[in-house]
């Protein structure tokens, strides 16, 4: 009788520490990564897509002659570390990168170009490499969500964003200069 | 046999003990964590003063200090703000701004070069009748037609954020980060002081503001 008390307690503490293991060992599991998906061009669809949301931004592109002193390996290795976490590089779908000549007025067109806060660097016609990360869940901020009265709500949101993820990159020196990300449709991706 | 028994058991529950004090201490919650101040008001706008800071982010996470403008009418998450952030793998906080608008499904966030730790920054975004703007220190980052929102803003909110339980909430105990001069532009088009209301999501967020304070301090209460 003994004998069986004991032997169901070690089956049933073996199994809860089976479990909490299997548990643990699968939360704790690094991100597999998979450069073989980058791509050095952009697809039509891509293009089409990434043109549209850069107006967004205030962005402004322009072709550029010449080969930058940052090769596009090393533009995408940098952006990589810059990006926000191995979690972003992972779930890329695939990664690309632009050598171009870039413009930023936030203003508008019409006004001056953006000089980067706590820099004398004025942001037009800039050789950049523009490295995206294409179809990644980035962790979005969020409001506190609250009712009129002020009492707080549950947020049942999710809070990652569907999205392509932009790095740009000084061509000529490998300084990260800004980022930029935005939302797509799954349409968007096919 | 009996002692063999207990010695066995005992062992067992050692093990079981540690592994599974292992495994909560991987398991801190996520969610959205925020402490600071808010006003429901009907507005066009909301700035801050913010001091840049450089707090611990946990792998896979990011937190952020920003003022925001939002509506969350029929619970939708409809929202602008800027401000600073700090996602996992950074070494320095950067400037940025973001929007998202549930009525038109459009989501955009803008990163800028390193916010300097220490220094204490103008955010602020408002709107006029056809635009919003994002500005840092006076100078513009950006804008947005009104129409990429559709929406009504009836909050400001002013909280530093974080998403790991394990983050470290903006500030620490000998030296909280300072947010003040806190504001929003009203439906005149004036921009007048937000007198707030505190708000903090975890034990470990502390911060002292009293009722209608437009300046105050938030910190971790862990570091």
């Amino acid at each position: 009788m003994r004998r069986r008390i004991l032997i169901a307690v070690i089956v049933v503490m073996l199994g809860v520490s089976g479990c909490v293991a299997v548990a643990l060992a699968h939360t704790s599991r690094p991100a597999v990564h998979t450069d073989g998906s980058t791509q050095s061009s952009l697809r039509v669809s891509d293009m089409q897509y990434f043109y549209l949301r850069i107006a967004d931004f205030g962005i402004e592109l322009t072709a550029i002659d010449g080969m930058p002193s940052v090769t596009e390996d090393t533009a995408i290795a940098i952006a990589k570390r810059e990006v926000g976490g191995d979690t972003i590089v992972g779930d890329a779908e695939h990664i690309t990168a632009m050598y171009t000549g870039l413009s930023d007025y936030p203003a508008g067109p019409d006004k001056s170009p953006l000089t980067l806060p706590g820099t004398t660097r004025v942001m037009k016609d800039v050789p950049v490499w523009i490295v995206t990360f294409h179809g990644v869940r980035m962790l979005r901020s969020g409001p506190c969500m609250m009712d009129a009265s002020g009492k707080q709500i549950p947020s049942t949101r999710d809070p990652y964003v569907f999205g392509d993820a932009n790095v740009v990159l000084d061509a000529e020196t490998g300084e990260v200069l800004e980022g930029f990300s935005y939302n797509t449709p799954s349409v968007a991706q096919n | 046999m009996r002692k063999g028994v207990l010695i066995v058991i005992t062992g067992l529950a050692l093990i079981m003990a540690t592994v599974l004090t292992g495994f909560s201490s991987t398991c801190a919650s996520t969610g959205w964590f925020f402490n600071g101040g808010r006003k429901v008001v009907a507005n066009r706008g909301a700035a801050l003063t913010i001091e840049t800071q450089n707090p611990y982010v946990v792998t896979g996470s990011s937190l952020f200090a920003w003022a925001m403008t939002c509506d969350q009418s029929a619970g939708q998450q409809n929202y602008a703000q800027v401000g600073w952030a700090k996602m996992a793998g950074w070494s320095d906080p950067k400037y940025f701004y973001e929007y998202s608008s549930e009525v038109t499904n459009k989501w955009d966030r803008k990163l800028f070069a390193t916010a300097t730790s220490g220094s204490h920054n103008d955010y602020m975004v408002g709107n006029d009748s056809t635009t919003m703007y994002f500005k840092l220190n006076g100078t513009q980052l950006g804008t947005l037609a009104l129409s990429d929102l559709q929406r009504t803003p009836s909050q400001v909110q002013f909280f530093g954020e974080t998403y790991d339980t394990s983050d470290q909430c903006p500030g620490s105990v000998s030296n909280p980060v300072t947010m003040g001069a806190a504001q929003y532009k009203n439906t005149s088009n004036t921009w007048v002081s937000a007198g707030v209301t505190e708000h903090h999501d975890l034990s470990t967020m502390s911060n002292n503001i009293s009722y209608g304070a437009t300046a105050w301090e938030i910190w971790d209460t862990r570091y």
